[in-house]
């Protein structure tokens, strides 16, 4: 009984999925006609990330890393520095706290020393934030360094660290990648006479980017959570 | 309406594995997307036409699907196959664009002026459009599912990866779906007999 029932329903369905198959049947698939519009888009995708006018010198890659290199080392020694004052300055006032603080503030400072590379994004994170909230909201262009200047100046720094060992945190490296993309919309959407307004559906694509990919929250996160340059 | 031949462009069939070609397509490579989009754009222009129902919306959400996929294919890490990436961003990018349009297609479902449909006799005509209508009243996560489904063969696997649920949940919409639709024939005095699914 119970078969005869199983099998009547299982008929039962496909009939169902044999006659709706006449919903919406697909015409044939005009693919020539979409890939040219795909292939002109993934043109156009290749050619929108611009090639940043020459460098001035002192951001060549020659001069660029030890001057990296050099920051980081006085960035490490006035860390080591400024730990040491940490650490003598309470027994200056009371005894007690020197008692208190030695032991546990040592290994502490030591092994939450921020790595350089990791601090040197983080004003670059900032401005590249300052810049899409900017873009977003619909701010005008301001005199001076443009939109436009400055969104190819921060697209140079994301690439420089990119290829730095600031990458090496795979949450920073997603995020430099996301915002490589969405600066270089940036570029797109306020490159021009009438930068801000002019082009409707590039803002478009750039803000379904930045939504889509929670870009600003990512941003906030990565600024609050990473090492802090004050005091520095 | 134009329609090109299928055979206008046949997929490179060449040694490349697919690895290869999603190697070469993250870096560019045109003729390692073209070969990736021949061998899926069937599938996903179909899914976002059953969906749809509107050429020209199925078109751009297929497009949009590729692009999507190229621009992403490096986060590709392989825990799935191709198709399976694919076909989820695909789901996706029709789901999402569906809600975008709101295009609620409005039918003429006035059975009086439906036409006969050459050859058939009427019950059969009415039992199409009263059938359309019902899969077109269907709650969207029932429908999406019967269709890809039962319409369009893919696996609860596949459905389950592209709108981000469980193979269960997959399969129990699915049952959910099939059991609305009879009963909203039923409410009509239809029932399917092997004649009206030939």
């Amino acid at each position: 009984m119970n078969d005869h029932r199983h099998d009547e329903n299982n008929r039962w369905e496909r009939n169902l999925a044999e006659a709706a198959k006449g919903f919406n049947e697909p015409p044939e698939t005009p693919r020539e006609r979409m890939w040219d519009r795909i292939a002109a888009a993934r043109q156009e995708q290749h050619e929108a990330v611009p090639t940043p006018a020459p460098a001035p010198w002192w951001t060549r890659r020659q001069v660029l890393w030890p001057a990296a290199v050099a920051a980081a080392l006085v960035i490490g020694l006035g860390l080591g520095r400024l730990g040491r004052q940490d650490l003598a300055a309470p027994s200056l006032v009371d005894g007690s706290a020197t008692v208190a603080m030695a032991p546990t503030s040592v290994p502490e400072e030591t092994s939450q020393r921020p790595d350089p590379y990791q601090l040197a994004a983080q004003p670059v994170l900032a401005r590249t934030e300052t810049l899409l909230m900017q873009v977003k909201s619909g701010a005008d262009d301001p005199g001076g360094e443009s939109f436009s200047q400055r969104a190819v100046g921060l697209l140079g720094q994301t690439r420089l660290l990119l290829n730095s060992p600031a990458a090496e945190d795979p949450a920073l490296k997603q995020l430099l990648e996301d915002l490589e993309i969405a600066l270089a919309r940036t570029v797109r959407v306020t490159a021009g006479p009438h930068p801000v307004a002019q082009n409707d559906s590039e803002r478009q694509t750039l803000e379904d980017g930045l939504v889509r990919k929670a870009i600003l929250p990512r941003l906030r996160e990565q600024l609050t959570s990473g090492p802090t340059t004050v005091g520095l | 309406m134009d329609r090109e031949p299928r055979t206008g462009h046949q997929p490179k069939r060449t040694a490349l594995t697919e690895r290869q070609l999603i190697n070469r397509a993250s870096k560019g490579d045109p003729a390692a997307e073209r070969a990736i989009y021949d061998t899926h754009v069937d599938r996903v222009f179909r899914m976002a036409y059953r969906m749809t129902g509107d050429e020209a919306l199925a078109e751009d959400l297929t497009q949009e699907t590729f692009l999507r996929a190229f621009g992403n294919l490096d986060r590709f890490r392989g825990d799935a196959s191709l198709s399976t990436w694919l076909y989820a961003i695909g789901m996706r990018t029709v789901l999402s664009g569906l809600r975008k349009v709101r295009r609620l297609r409005e039918r003429e479902t006035d059975l009086e002026m439906a036409p006969e449909l050459p050859g058939r006799p009427r019950r059969d005509a009415e039992l199409r459009l009263l059938l359309d209508e019902a899969i077109d009243a269907l709650p969207e996560d029932m429908r999406v599912v019967f269709l890809m489904h039962d319409v369009e063969g893919f696996k609860h696997r596949e459905i389950a990866d592209g709108l981000g649920i469980t193979d269960g949940t997959s399969k129990s919409r699915l049952h959910r779906a099939r059991a609305w639709l009879r009963d909203y024939l039923a409410r009509y005095g239809f029932e399917f007999t092997e004649e009206d699914a030939s």
